[in-house]
Protein backbone atom coordinates (compact mmCIF):
# COMPACT_ATOMS: atom_id res chain seq x y z
CA UNK A 1 0.00 0.00 0.00
CA UNK A 2 2.72 2.38 1.00
CA UNK A 3 5.05 1.43 -1.83
CA UNK A 4 3.34 3.50 -4.60
CA UNK A 5 3.22 6.51 -2.28
CA UNK A 6 6.91 6.24 -1.44
CA UNK A 7 7.72 5.87 -5.13
CA UNK A 8 5.66 8.94 -5.94
CA UNK A 9 7.40 11.00 -3.26
CA UNK A 10 10.80 9.75 -4.39
CA UNK A 11 9.97 10.61 -8.00
CA UNK A 12 8.80 14.09 -7.02
CA UNK A 13 11.92 14.68 -4.98
CA UNK A 14 14.01 13.51 -7.93
CA UNK A 15 12.39 16.03 -10.28
CA UNK A 16 12.59 18.84 -7.74
CA UNK A 17 16.27 18.17 -7.03
CA UNK A 18 16.98 17.75 -10.77
CA UNK A 19 15.44 21.14 -11.45
CA UNK A 20 17.35 22.73 -8.56
CA UNK A 21 20.49 21.06 -9.79
CA UNK A 22 19.93 22.40 -13.34
CA UNK A 23 19.39 25.92 -11.96
CA UNK A 24 22.52 25.65 -9.86
CA UNK A 25 24.46 24.39 -12.87
CA UNK A 26 23.34 27.33 -15.02
CA UNK A 27 24.22 29.74 -12.25
CA UNK A 28 27.61 28.13 -11.79
CA UNK A 29 28.37 28.27 -15.53
CA UNK A 30 27.17 31.87 -15.71
CA UNK A 31 29.41 32.73 -12.76
CA UNK A 32 32.34 31.03 -14.35
CA UNK A 33 32.07 32.29 -17.92
CA UNK A 34 29.96 35.45 -17.92
CA UNK A 35 30.25 37.32 -14.63
CA UNK A 36 33.79 38.62 -15.19
CA UNK A 37 32.54 40.80 -18.06
CA UNK A 38 28.79 41.13 -17.46
CA UNK A 39 29.01 41.56 -13.68
CA UNK A 40 27.03 39.99 -10.86
CA UNK A 41 23.35 40.31 -11.69
CA UNK A 42 24.25 41.11 -15.31
CA UNK A 43 24.72 44.81 -14.62
CA UNK A 44 27.39 45.07 -17.29
CA UNK A 45 31.09 45.88 -17.29
CA UNK A 46 33.40 45.15 -20.20
CA UNK A 47 30.34 43.36 -21.54
CA UNK A 48 26.93 44.86 -22.15
CA UNK A 49 24.29 44.77 -19.39
CA UNK A 50 22.04 41.70 -19.29
CA UNK A 51 19.28 43.37 -17.35
CA UNK A 52 15.58 42.40 -17.63
CA UNK A 53 15.04 45.32 -20.05
CA UNK A 54 17.56 43.76 -22.45
CA UNK A 55 16.44 40.19 -21.95
CA UNK A 56 12.77 40.79 -22.57
CA UNK A 57 13.38 41.97 -26.15
CA UNK A 58 15.15 38.87 -27.45
CA UNK A 59 14.40 35.19 -27.87
CA UNK A 60 16.42 32.31 -26.44
CA UNK A 61 17.86 31.45 -29.84
CA UNK A 62 19.52 34.87 -29.96
CA UNK A 63 21.11 34.26 -26.56
CA UNK A 64 22.21 30.73 -27.46
CA UNK A 65 23.81 31.82 -30.73
CA UNK A 66 25.45 34.80 -29.05
CA UNK A 67 27.15 32.56 -26.51
CA UNK A 68 28.17 30.05 -29.17
CA UNK A 69 29.39 32.53 -31.80
CA UNK A 70 30.51 35.45 -29.65
CA UNK A 71 31.29 38.72 -31.35
CA UNK A 72 34.40 38.21 -33.50
CA UNK A 73 36.80 41.10 -32.96
CA UNK A 74 34.52 42.70 -30.40
CA UNK A 75 35.79 41.25 -27.05
CA UNK A 76 32.97 38.70 -26.44
CA UNK A 77 34.57 35.30 -27.20
CA UNK A 78 32.82 32.36 -28.86
CA UNK A 79 32.37 29.82 -26.07
CA UNK A 80 33.07 26.86 -28.28
CA UNK A 81 34.08 24.72 -25.32
CA UNK A 82 30.52 24.78 -23.97
CA UNK A 83 28.15 22.17 -25.35
CA UNK A 84 24.54 22.98 -26.18
CA UNK A 85 23.31 21.71 -22.79
CA UNK A 86 25.74 24.04 -21.02
CA UNK A 87 24.62 26.98 -23.14
CA UNK A 88 20.95 26.18 -22.53
CA UNK A 89 21.65 25.99 -18.79
CA UNK A 90 23.21 29.45 -18.88
CA UNK A 91 20.28 30.86 -20.85
CA UNK A 92 17.77 29.21 -18.50
CA UNK A 93 19.58 30.76 -15.56
CA UNK A 94 19.62 34.18 -17.26
CA UNK A 95 15.88 33.90 -17.83
CA UNK A 96 15.23 32.82 -14.27
CA UNK A 97 17.49 35.52 -12.76
CA UNK A 98 15.94 38.27 -14.89
CA UNK A 99 12.40 36.91 -14.50
CA UNK A 100 11.86 37.09 -18.27
CA UNK A 101 10.68 34.66 -20.92
CA UNK A 102 11.84 34.02 -24.44
CA UNK A 103 10.02 36.36 -26.81
CA UNK A 104 8.03 34.78 -29.61
CA UNK A 105 8.29 37.09 -32.60
CA UNK A 106 5.85 37.09 -35.46
CA UNK A 107 7.42 36.28 -38.79
CA UNK A 108 8.36 39.41 -40.70
CA UNK A 109 6.26 40.00 -43.83
CA UNK A 110 8.10 43.13 -44.89
CA UNK A 111 10.65 43.25 -47.63
CA UNK A 112 13.19 45.99 -47.03
CA UNK A 113 15.04 47.98 -49.64
CA UNK A 114 18.68 48.54 -48.62
CA UNK A 115 19.05 51.57 -50.90
CA UNK A 116 16.22 53.37 -49.14
CA UNK A 117 17.53 52.01 -45.83
CA UNK A 118 20.93 53.64 -46.38
CA UNK A 119 19.45 57.12 -46.33
CA UNK A 120 17.33 56.38 -43.28
CA UNK A 121 20.27 54.77 -41.49
CA UNK A 122 22.36 57.89 -42.01
CA UNK A 123 19.53 60.05 -40.77
CA UNK A 124 18.64 58.11 -37.63
CA UNK A 125 21.31 55.57 -36.69
CA UNK A 126 24.77 56.81 -37.62
CA UNK A 127 25.34 58.98 -34.54
CA UNK A 128 25.38 55.96 -32.23
CA UNK A 129 26.15 53.05 -34.54
CA UNK A 130 28.74 54.77 -36.81
CA UNK A 131 28.99 54.85 -40.61
CA UNK A 132 29.75 51.15 -40.91
CA UNK A 133 27.53 49.95 -38.06
CA UNK A 134 30.52 49.08 -35.90
CA UNK A 135 29.39 51.32 -33.04
CA UNK A 136 30.36 54.91 -32.34
CA UNK A 137 32.77 55.65 -29.53
CA UNK A 138 35.54 53.46 -28.26
CA UNK A 139 35.27 50.26 -26.31
CA UNK A 140 32.47 47.96 -25.27
CA UNK A 141 30.08 47.51 -22.40
CA UNK A 142 29.28 50.01 -19.71
CA UNK A 143 31.23 53.06 -18.64
CA UNK A 144 32.36 52.48 -15.08
CA UNK A 145 35.64 54.03 -14.08
CA UNK A 146 36.67 56.21 -17.03
CA UNK A 147 34.83 58.90 -18.91
CA UNK A 148 33.48 57.79 -22.30
CA UNK A 149 31.01 59.15 -24.80
CA UNK A 150 28.13 56.80 -23.94
CA UNK A 151 27.01 55.20 -20.68
CA UNK A 152 26.32 51.98 -22.60
CA UNK A 153 28.55 51.67 -25.63
CA UNK A 154 26.49 51.09 -28.79
CA UNK A 155 27.09 47.53 -29.97
CA UNK A 156 28.42 46.69 -33.39
CA UNK A 157 25.26 45.88 -35.33
CA UNK A 158 27.22 44.66 -38.35
CA UNK A 159 29.35 42.22 -36.40
CA UNK A 160 29.03 38.76 -37.99
CA UNK A 161 28.29 37.17 -34.60
CA UNK A 162 25.51 39.64 -33.94
CA UNK A 163 23.91 39.32 -37.37
CA UNK A 164 24.03 35.53 -37.22
CA UNK A 165 22.31 35.65 -33.82
CA UNK A 166 19.71 38.34 -34.37
CA UNK A 167 16.79 37.46 -36.64
CA UNK A 168 15.12 40.17 -38.71
CA UNK A 169 12.16 40.35 -36.30
CA UNK A 170 14.59 41.02 -33.41
CA UNK A 171 16.21 43.85 -35.37
CA UNK A 172 12.81 45.21 -36.35
CA UNK A 173 11.58 45.07 -32.78
CA UNK A 174 14.65 46.92 -31.47
CA UNK A 175 14.33 49.67 -34.09
CA UNK A 176 10.60 50.06 -33.59
CA UNK A 177 10.51 49.96 -29.81
CA UNK A 178 14.07 50.78 -28.72
CA UNK A 179 15.97 49.30 -25.83
CA UNK A 180 15.16 50.64 -22.43
CA UNK A 181 18.14 51.70 -20.36
CA UNK A 182 20.57 51.85 -23.26
CA UNK A 183 19.64 55.13 -24.94
CA UNK A 184 18.25 53.31 -28.01
CA UNK A 185 15.11 55.11 -29.11
CA UNK A 186 11.92 53.37 -30.31
CA UNK A 187 11.84 54.97 -33.75
CA UNK A 188 8.38 53.76 -34.73
CA UNK A 189 6.96 54.46 -31.28
CA UNK A 190 8.00 58.12 -31.50
CA UNK A 191 6.84 58.42 -35.11
CA UNK A 192 10.20 58.83 -36.79
CA UNK A 193 9.89 55.65 -38.89
CA UNK A 194 7.03 53.62 -40.33
CA UNK A 195 6.95 49.84 -40.82
CA UNK A 196 8.55 50.02 -44.24
CA UNK A 197 11.29 52.40 -43.06
CA UNK A 198 12.21 49.94 -40.29
CA UNK A 199 12.38 47.08 -42.79
CA UNK A 200 14.54 49.17 -45.13
CA UNK A 201 17.02 49.88 -42.35
CA UNK A 202 17.14 46.18 -41.43
CA UNK A 203 17.91 45.36 -45.07
CA UNK A 204 20.69 47.97 -45.11
CA UNK A 205 22.21 46.64 -41.87
CA UNK A 206 22.26 43.13 -43.38
CA UNK A 207 23.93 44.50 -46.50
CA UNK A 208 26.59 46.34 -44.48
CA UNK A 209 27.19 43.20 -42.44
CA UNK A 210 27.97 41.15 -45.52
CA UNK A 211 30.79 43.63 -46.31
CA UNK A 212 32.21 43.61 -42.79
CA UNK A 213 35.75 42.29 -42.44
CA UNK A 214 37.31 40.82 -39.32
CA UNK A 215 41.07 40.98 -38.79
CA UNK A 216 42.75 38.35 -41.00
CA UNK A 217 44.81 35.68 -39.24
CA UNK A 218 48.50 36.34 -38.67
CA UNK A 219 51.15 34.44 -40.66
CA UNK A 220 52.08 31.10 -39.07
CA UNK A 221 55.70 32.16 -38.51
CA UNK A 222 54.85 35.32 -36.50
CA UNK A 223 56.65 35.11 -33.13
CA UNK A 224 55.37 36.40 -29.76
CA UNK A 225 58.32 38.77 -29.37
CA UNK A 226 60.46 41.04 -31.52
CA UNK A 227 64.07 40.01 -30.95
CA UNK A 228 67.06 41.90 -32.38
CA UNK A 229 70.75 41.27 -31.80
CA UNK A 230 72.62 44.45 -30.94
CA UNK A 231 76.04 45.14 -32.50
CA UNK A 232 76.97 47.07 -29.34
CA UNK A 233 77.97 46.02 -25.84
CA UNK A 234 75.36 45.84 -23.08
CA UNK A 235 75.87 49.32 -21.58
CA UNK A 236 75.93 51.06 -24.96
CA UNK A 237 72.77 49.24 -26.05
CA UNK A 238 70.93 50.26 -22.85
CA UNK A 239 71.97 53.87 -23.43
CA UNK A 240 70.91 53.74 -27.09
CA UNK A 241 67.46 52.36 -26.23
CA UNK A 242 66.88 55.12 -23.68
CA UNK A 243 67.85 57.78 -26.22
CA UNK A 244 65.55 56.33 -28.87
CA UNK A 245 62.63 56.23 -26.42
CA UNK A 246 63.15 59.83 -25.35
CA UNK A 247 63.29 60.80 -29.03
CA UNK A 248 59.92 59.09 -29.52
CA UNK A 249 58.38 61.07 -26.61
CA UNK A 250 57.92 58.20 -24.22
CA UNK A 251 58.03 58.58 -20.47
CA UNK A 252 60.66 56.17 -19.11
CA UNK A 253 60.16 54.46 -15.76
CA UNK A 254 63.07 53.34 -13.54
CA UNK A 255 64.80 50.29 -15.01
CA UNK A 256 64.20 46.91 -13.46
CA UNK A 257 66.40 43.85 -13.69
CA UNK A 258 64.60 40.84 -15.09
CA UNK A 259 65.09 38.82 -11.89
CA UNK A 260 64.58 41.76 -9.52
CA UNK A 261 62.18 40.87 -6.72
CA UNK A 262 62.28 37.21 -7.71
CA UNK A 263 65.75 36.37 -6.37
CA UNK A 264 67.94 37.63 -3.55
CA UNK A 265 69.31 41.00 -4.66
CA UNK A 266 72.90 39.73 -4.59
CA UNK A 267 71.99 36.89 -6.96
CA UNK A 268 70.16 39.04 -9.51
CA UNK A 269 71.76 39.06 -12.96
CA UNK A 270 72.44 42.75 -13.62
CA UNK A 271 73.13 42.15 -17.30
CA UNK A 272 69.42 41.55 -17.95
CA UNK A 273 67.51 44.79 -17.66
CA UNK A 274 64.03 45.90 -18.68
CA UNK A 275 63.57 49.47 -19.86
CA UNK A 276 59.93 50.30 -19.23
CA UNK A 277 58.17 53.14 -20.93
CA UNK A 278 54.73 54.56 -21.57
CA UNK A 279 52.88 57.37 -23.25
CA UNK A 280 50.02 58.17 -20.86
CA UNK A 281 47.94 59.83 -23.55
CA UNK A 282 48.09 56.66 -25.66
CA UNK A 283 47.55 54.47 -22.59
CA UNK A 284 44.39 56.35 -21.64
CA UNK A 285 43.09 55.96 -25.19
CA UNK A 286 43.89 52.25 -25.14
CA UNK A 287 42.07 51.73 -21.83
CA UNK A 288 38.93 53.20 -23.38
CA UNK A 289 39.13 50.58 -26.13
CA UNK A 290 40.21 47.69 -23.94
CA UNK A 291 40.36 47.87 -20.12
CA UNK A 292 42.55 44.78 -19.87
CA UNK A 293 45.61 46.13 -21.73
CA UNK A 294 47.48 46.27 -18.42
CA UNK A 295 48.18 42.53 -18.77
CA UNK A 296 50.77 43.54 -21.37
CA UNK A 297 51.55 47.21 -20.78
CA UNK A 298 53.55 49.27 -20.00
CA UNK A 299 55.84 48.50 -22.86
CA UNK A 300 59.20 47.09 -22.03
CA UNK A 301 62.32 46.47 -24.05
CA UNK A 302 64.48 43.92 -22.29
CA UNK A 303 68.21 43.96 -22.94
CA UNK A 304 70.09 40.76 -22.23
CA UNK A 305 73.78 40.02 -22.30
CA UNK A 306 74.16 36.34 -23.11
CA UNK A 307 76.93 34.01 -21.92
CA UNK A 308 78.86 34.46 -25.18
CA UNK A 309 78.78 38.26 -24.73
CA UNK A 310 76.20 38.92 -27.45
CA UNK A 311 73.46 41.38 -26.59
CA UNK A 312 69.75 40.95 -27.44
CA UNK A 313 66.89 43.41 -27.43
CA UNK A 314 63.50 41.76 -26.83
CA UNK A 315 60.02 43.30 -26.81
CA UNK A 316 56.49 41.88 -27.03
CA UNK A 317 55.18 41.56 -30.56
CA UNK A 318 52.03 43.66 -30.25
CA UNK A 319 50.63 42.23 -33.48
CA UNK A 320 50.47 38.83 -31.77
CA UNK A 321 49.52 40.10 -28.33
CA UNK A 322 46.57 42.13 -29.62
CA UNK A 323 44.93 38.92 -30.89
CA UNK A 324 44.49 37.62 -27.34
CA UNK A 325 41.85 40.28 -26.60
CA UNK A 326 39.42 39.51 -29.49
CA UNK A 327 39.30 43.25 -30.08
CA UNK A 328 39.79 44.48 -33.65
CA UNK A 329 40.13 48.11 -32.54
CA UNK A 330 43.13 47.08 -30.49
CA UNK A 331 44.49 44.97 -33.36
CA UNK A 332 44.50 48.06 -35.61
CA UNK A 333 45.97 50.34 -32.96
CA UNK A 334 48.73 47.95 -31.92
CA UNK A 335 49.71 47.12 -35.49
CA UNK A 336 50.75 50.77 -35.79
CA UNK A 337 52.38 50.79 -32.36
CA UNK A 338 54.31 47.67 -33.23
CA UNK A 339 55.90 49.47 -36.17
CA UNK A 340 57.00 52.24 -33.79
CA UNK A 341 58.41 49.74 -31.31
CA UNK A 342 60.37 47.95 -34.04
CA UNK A 343 61.75 51.28 -35.26
CA UNK A 344 62.97 52.20 -31.77
CA UNK A 345 64.73 48.86 -31.41
CA UNK A 346 66.27 49.11 -34.86
CA UNK A 347 67.43 52.66 -34.24
CA UNK A 348 69.05 51.60 -30.96
CA UNK A 349 70.95 48.84 -32.70
CA UNK A 350 72.02 50.70 -35.86
CA UNK B 1 26.10 14.74 -2.46
CA UNK B 2 24.83 17.77 -4.39
CA UNK B 3 27.78 19.81 -3.15
CA UNK B 4 30.15 17.10 -4.26
CA UNK B 5 28.60 16.96 -7.74
CA UNK B 6 28.72 20.72 -8.05
CA UNK B 7 32.35 20.77 -6.98
CA UNK B 8 33.15 18.07 -9.55
CA UNK B 9 31.33 19.99 -12.26
CA UNK B 10 33.14 23.14 -11.25
CA UNK B 11 36.53 21.48 -11.62
CA UNK B 12 35.65 19.98 -15.01
CA UNK B 13 34.37 23.28 -16.31
CA UNK B 14 37.39 25.16 -14.96
CA UNK B 15 39.86 23.10 -16.93
CA UNK B 16 37.78 23.37 -20.10
CA UNK B 17 37.35 27.10 -19.84
CA UNK B 18 40.96 28.04 -19.66
CA UNK B 19 42.22 25.94 -22.53
CA UNK B 20 40.23 27.82 -25.14
CA UNK B 21 40.07 31.33 -23.76
CA UNK B 22 43.10 33.54 -24.35
CA UNK B 23 42.38 35.64 -21.31
CA UNK B 24 41.70 34.34 -17.81
CA UNK B 25 39.53 36.60 -15.72
CA UNK B 26 37.98 36.64 -12.29
CA UNK B 27 35.48 39.09 -10.87
CA UNK B 28 35.45 39.51 -7.09
CA UNK B 29 32.55 41.02 -5.24
CA UNK B 30 34.84 43.01 -2.97
CA UNK B 31 36.70 46.31 -3.28
CA UNK B 32 39.92 46.43 -5.23
CA UNK B 33 42.15 47.55 -2.35
CA UNK B 34 41.05 44.47 -0.39
CA UNK B 35 41.11 42.12 -3.39
CA UNK B 36 44.72 43.02 -4.20
CA UNK B 37 45.86 42.01 -0.71
CA UNK B 38 44.12 38.64 -1.05
CA UNK B 39 45.76 38.22 -4.44
CA UNK B 40 49.23 38.92 -3.08
CA UNK B 41 48.71 36.36 -0.30
CA UNK B 42 47.38 33.77 -2.75
CA UNK B 43 50.37 34.25 -5.06
CA UNK B 44 52.85 33.87 -2.22
CA UNK B 45 51.02 30.86 -0.82
CA UNK B 46 51.42 29.19 -4.22
CA UNK B 47 55.19 29.77 -4.16
CA UNK B 48 55.43 32.91 -6.26
CA UNK B 49 57.40 36.02 -5.38
CA UNK B 50 55.89 39.41 -6.07
CA UNK B 51 58.45 41.35 -8.08
CA UNK B 52 56.61 44.64 -7.85
CA UNK B 53 53.23 46.36 -8.04
CA UNK B 54 52.70 49.03 -10.66
CA UNK B 55 50.23 51.77 -9.79
CA UNK B 56 48.92 52.52 -13.30
CA UNK B 57 46.09 54.76 -12.02
CA UNK B 58 48.57 56.96 -10.15
CA UNK B 59 50.58 57.57 -13.31
CA UNK B 60 47.50 58.48 -15.31
CA UNK B 61 46.05 60.69 -12.59
CA UNK B 62 49.33 62.60 -12.33
CA UNK B 63 48.86 63.42 -16.01
CA UNK B 64 45.33 64.69 -15.41
CA UNK B 65 43.34 61.61 -16.45
CA UNK B 66 40.38 60.29 -14.52
CA UNK B 67 40.57 56.62 -13.70
CA UNK B 68 39.70 54.28 -10.90
CA UNK B 69 41.99 51.83 -9.10
CA UNK B 70 44.19 50.08 -11.70
CA UNK B 71 47.24 48.08 -10.64
CA UNK B 72 49.44 45.48 -12.25
CA UNK B 73 51.19 42.90 -10.12
CA UNK B 74 54.36 41.34 -11.50
CA UNK B 75 55.12 37.92 -10.05
CA UNK B 76 57.18 34.85 -10.77
CA UNK B 77 59.73 32.34 -9.55
CA UNK B 78 63.42 33.23 -9.64
CA UNK B 79 64.67 29.82 -10.72
CA UNK B 80 62.14 29.66 -13.58
CA UNK B 81 63.03 33.16 -14.75
CA UNK B 82 66.71 32.23 -14.88
CA UNK B 83 66.09 28.92 -16.62
CA UNK B 84 63.83 30.45 -19.28
CA UNK B 85 65.97 33.52 -19.97
CA UNK B 86 68.89 31.18 -20.63
CA UNK B 87 67.05 28.63 -22.78
CA UNK B 88 64.62 31.04 -24.49
CA UNK B 89 65.86 34.63 -24.29
CA UNK B 90 63.18 35.49 -26.87
CA UNK B 91 60.51 34.79 -24.21
CA UNK B 92 61.71 37.26 -21.55
CA UNK B 93 59.07 39.85 -22.42
CA UNK B 94 56.55 37.63 -20.64
CA UNK B 95 58.62 37.25 -17.47
CA UNK B 96 57.68 38.01 -14.74
CA UNK B 97 53.98 37.23 -15.14
CA UNK B 98 51.59 40.12 -14.92
CA UNK B 99 48.06 40.27 -13.55
CA UNK B 100 45.91 43.39 -13.57
CA UNK B 101 43.60 44.41 -10.75
CA UNK B 102 40.93 46.83 -11.93
CA UNK B 103 38.13 48.36 -9.86
CA UNK B 104 34.63 48.42 -11.26
CA UNK B 105 32.93 50.44 -8.55
CA UNK B 106 32.61 48.12 -5.51
CA UNK B 107 33.82 45.09 -7.45
CA UNK B 108 37.20 44.01 -8.81
CA UNK B 109 38.21 42.35 -12.05
CA UNK B 110 41.45 40.41 -12.32
CA UNK B 111 42.85 39.60 -15.77
CA UNK B 112 45.84 37.60 -16.90
CA UNK B 113 46.89 36.12 -20.22
CA UNK B 114 46.22 32.38 -20.42
CA UNK B 115 49.71 30.77 -20.56
CA UNK B 116 48.39 28.28 -23.12
CA UNK B 117 48.40 31.05 -25.75
CA UNK B 118 52.12 30.34 -26.01
CA UNK B 119 51.73 26.62 -26.73
CA UNK B 120 51.66 27.08 -30.50
CA UNK B 121 54.96 28.96 -30.48
CA UNK B 122 56.84 26.13 -28.73
CA UNK B 123 55.11 22.99 -30.02
CA UNK B 124 58.15 20.73 -29.66
CA UNK B 125 59.60 22.20 -26.48
CA UNK B 126 58.57 19.98 -23.58
CA UNK B 127 60.13 22.28 -20.96
CA UNK B 128 58.15 25.31 -22.11
CA UNK B 129 54.94 23.34 -22.58
CA UNK B 130 55.29 22.04 -19.04
CA UNK B 131 55.79 25.58 -17.74
CA UNK B 132 52.67 26.78 -19.56
CA UNK B 133 50.69 23.88 -18.13
CA UNK B 134 51.96 24.54 -14.60
CA UNK B 135 51.28 28.26 -14.78
CA UNK B 136 47.80 27.65 -16.09
CA UNK B 137 47.09 25.22 -13.26
CA UNK B 138 48.50 27.67 -10.72
CA UNK B 139 46.33 30.51 -11.98
CA UNK B 140 43.22 28.35 -11.67
CA UNK B 141 44.28 27.40 -8.14
CA UNK B 142 44.92 31.04 -7.25
CA UNK B 143 41.49 32.01 -8.60
CA UNK B 144 40.00 29.23 -6.51
CA UNK B 145 41.86 30.50 -3.42
CA UNK B 146 40.53 33.98 -4.11
CA UNK B 147 36.95 32.75 -4.36
CA UNK B 148 37.41 31.09 -0.96
CA UNK B 149 38.95 34.29 0.44
CA UNK B 150 36.04 36.29 -0.94
CA UNK B 151 33.53 33.98 0.75
CA UNK B 152 35.41 34.23 4.05
CA UNK B 153 35.59 38.01 3.72
CA UNK B 154 31.83 38.25 3.26
CA UNK B 155 31.30 36.26 6.45
CA UNK B 156 33.45 38.62 8.53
Amino acid sequence: MLRPLVSLIALSLFFISSSAFADARGEMLFGQHCVACHQFGGKGGIGLPLTPEKMENVDDLYLIRTIQLGRPGRVMPAFTELNLDDVRSIVDYMRSASNTKSVVFEASHLSGNPDRGEGLYHLHCVTCHAEDGSGAGEGTGVTLSRHRGFMVMPPSITNPGFLASASDPILEFAIKHGREGSGMLGFKDVGLLDEQGVADIVAYIRQMGSDQQVAPPLPEDERPTITIESPYDFDTTVSNVRQSLVGANFRIFPDRYLEQGLLDEFMVNKRQVGIRFCNFNELYGMLAIEPRVGVVLPCRITILEQEDGSVLLVAPNLKVVSRWFNNDNLVRLWAAMNEGLSSIMEEASL
Amino acid sequence: MKKFLLAALFLIASSAQAITNDMMMLRMNIKADVAIEYLKSALENRGYSIAHTQKCDGGMQSFGYTTDFYRSIFFGKGAEAREISKAHPDFVSYIPHKITVVAEREETVLSIVNPHVFDRFYPEDSMMLQHFKNWHHDILSIFSDLRAAERAHKLQ
